[in-house]
């Protein structure tokens, strides 16, 4: 099933173009991983896709109906969002504010099983405020889980996360897809997401340089260009590592 | 617990002040003689008859007013809790953003045209306008908690200077004095004032009642609140309307009454925690305490002279938003 479809979307501002032609799906049981240089616009696709912004050009169509005949509510039936900038001082505990997750079905069953999933237990009674980084990113993802939407979309789930969280957070997702969700996510760790994600979608410039297989993408020579590094693709067991090369 | 704790403190304050307001004053009523007139009012005569000049002291002038602050303090500490929430700035204040000192030049045009009824719907509407307004400038200041309050700041001494512009070229006969506009008073009540005062500030406080669960979604930001299925530009537009009616309604019935939105959500807020539902409904208790005992000690202090009630208010709120700013600028 497709849940989300951007057809040729454009977004520009006054005298830049942020981004340009970009398509691409998101099905569900598949992580899309959007990767890319700082500026290649993949945040700016998150908040079209989202429909935080309003294309310039091109379409977005959530289950089936165009994003922008979508009230706020209707949204939030289909999608849920992980920003990437993190609101400061929020007063309310982290157990309470993964509960507003469940803010329109008001079904509060899973949220436990979410809690513990993201290793947020220990500190549900704590002001979300008073967390660290790695600790508000987590109760952030256990809001958005939490929101039951069947398309999720993450700018940067990964965030000030260290790699034992990383890899919990990860896994957590991938059993997610079992159940009908499609995630799009934006990843700034490439081997992380070589090892998870089903599909990449690499940006450069607010346009597609490459998308398809992990192994269709994760080339040296394309990331050397796209990320204007000389980089390596290395294999270590199952997993796919990327690094700067030498 | 605490919270239950709390609801049952504040209500028995309040209605130990009520007690308390009906008893002292000018002139000192005995308990026994309150009771008397209270009882007969409410059709149970209980003790001796009261004297004719006791019953017109209770209930005609101290029974109005005690209920006018509790209407007036509630209103406008409830208005302050929810201000804090919308604007998700602590030291928000519909006073000290200047929807006071705006809704009292409705008030002041109304209360040439039309009375204290004139005054009433002049207030609410400026009082309205005035927040709308606000919401636009404060676009500009977001993310800057101190440089907001300076915009309202200065958008309340600008509304206030022309407040005095209108008050002197008024009829003095019709129109209150400036200090009645500034500092606020309470000797006005009537039980029509009260009935009028009472529905047009609790109409909108249920308005942002009904929004409370908004208000805590957009603690979490507007953006992640939008995600989440609120209508923010919606919910912030309608909230605001409110909050300048009712805040408007209150200056139009007593003039502008200073922190009360600003140090009851404060105080009451460490009991309740975020939740606008509880705070906005504990605020509104703690109000109703706070400018009943203001107004006691304005009857009282320097009897049989009155002082404005905003001075006592402003005696309390005045240090408490220094305690504030300093408190965070360390953070």
């Amino acid at each position: 099933m497709t849940l989300l479809t951007a057809s040729d979307v454009g977004y520009q501002t006054a005298g830049a173009t942020l981004l340009r032609s970009v398509s691409l799906e998101v099905h569900a049981g598949e992580l899309v991983a959007v990767v890319g240089p700082n500026g290649a616009g993949k945040s700016t696709l998150v908040a079209v896709l989202a429909g935080d912004l309003e294309p310039t050009a091109g379409s977005v169509d959530l289950g089936g109906r165009a994003i922008g005949d979508l009230d706020y509510g209707e949204l939030a039936d289909r999608r849920a969002v992980l920003s990437q900038r993190r609101t400061s001082g929020i007063p309310f505990s982290a157990a309470e504010v993964v509960a507003m997750g469940a803010h329109r079905t008001g079904d509060l069953a899973g949220l436990d099983d979410v809690m513990a999933a993201m290793d947020i237990v220990g500190i549900a009674g704590r002001a979300v405020g008073l967390l660290s980084g790695g600790e508000h990113t987590r109760v952030e993802l256990a809001r958005v889980l939490m929101q039951g939407a069947p398309l999720l979309l993450l700018d940067e789930p990964l965030a000030a996360l260290d790699i034992a969280h990383e890899e919990r957070v990860l896994r957590h997702l991938r059993a997610a897809l079992g159940d009908g969700c499609g995630i799009l996510g934006v990843f700034h760790d490439l081997s992380a997401a070589a090892t998870y994600a089903d599909r990449f979608v690499l940006l450069g410039g607010g346009e597609v340089v490459a998308s398809g297989e992990p192994g269709a993408v994760l080339h040296a020579a394309l990331l050397s260009e796209a990320y204007g590094h000389r980089m390596a693709v290395h294999r270590i067991g199952r997993r796919t590592v990327v690094l700067p090369a030498d | 617990m605490m919270q239950r704790v709390l609801v049952v403190a504040l209500t028995a304050g309040v209605v130990a002040l009520v007690a308390l307001n009906l008893g002292m004053g000018a002139v000192a009523i005995a308990p026994a003689e309150v009771v008397a007139v209270l009882s007969r009012r409410l059709g149970v005569a209980v003790g001796a008859d009261p004297t004719a000049s006791s019953d017109a002291v209770v209930w005609t002038l101290r029974m109005p007013r005690a209920l006018l602050a509790i209407v007036v303090g509630g209103g406008l500490a409830g208005i302050g809790a929810a201000l804090q929430g919308v604007f998700r700035n602590p030291l928000a204040d519909p006073q000290l953003l200047g929807i006071g000192p705006g809704a009292a030049i409705g008030a002041v045009l109304g209360a040439a045209g039309g009375g204290v009824a004139g005054s009433i719907a002049g207030g609410t509407v400026a009082g309205l306008l005035v927040a709308l307004l606000l919401r636009r400038l404060a676009r500009r200041a977001a993310g800057e908690p101190a440089r907001f309050i300076l915009v309202g700041v200065a958008l309340g001494a600008a509304l206030t200077a022309w407040v005095g512009f209108l008050v002197f070229a008024s009829d003095r006969s019709v129109v209150p004095p400036m200090e009645f506009w500034l500092l606020g008073s309470l000797s006005g009540s009537t039980w029509r004032l009260l009935g009028t005062a009472l529905v047009l500030v609790s109409a909108p406080l249920i308005v942002v009642m009904i929004n409370a669960r908004s208000l805590d979604l957009l603690s979490l930001g507007e953006t992640q609140a939008r995600h989440l299925g609120v209508d923010v530009d919606l919910t912030i537009t309608v909230v605001l309307m409110a909050i300048g009616a009712a805040t408007g309604a209150t200056v139009g019935a007593v003039g502008v009454v200073g922190f009360v939105g600003l140090v009851v959500p404060h105080v009451v807020r460490r009991f309740t925690g975020p939740s606008h539902r509880f705070l906005m409904a504990a605020s509104i208790l703690g109000g109703a305490f706070f400018v009943l005992a203001a107004d006691l000690a304005a009857r009282t202090v320097l009897a049989p002279v009155e002082i404005s009630v905003g001075l006592l208010t402003a005696l309390v709120g005045g240090p408490f938003l220094l305690f504030l700013l300093r408190r965070a600028r360390l953070a």
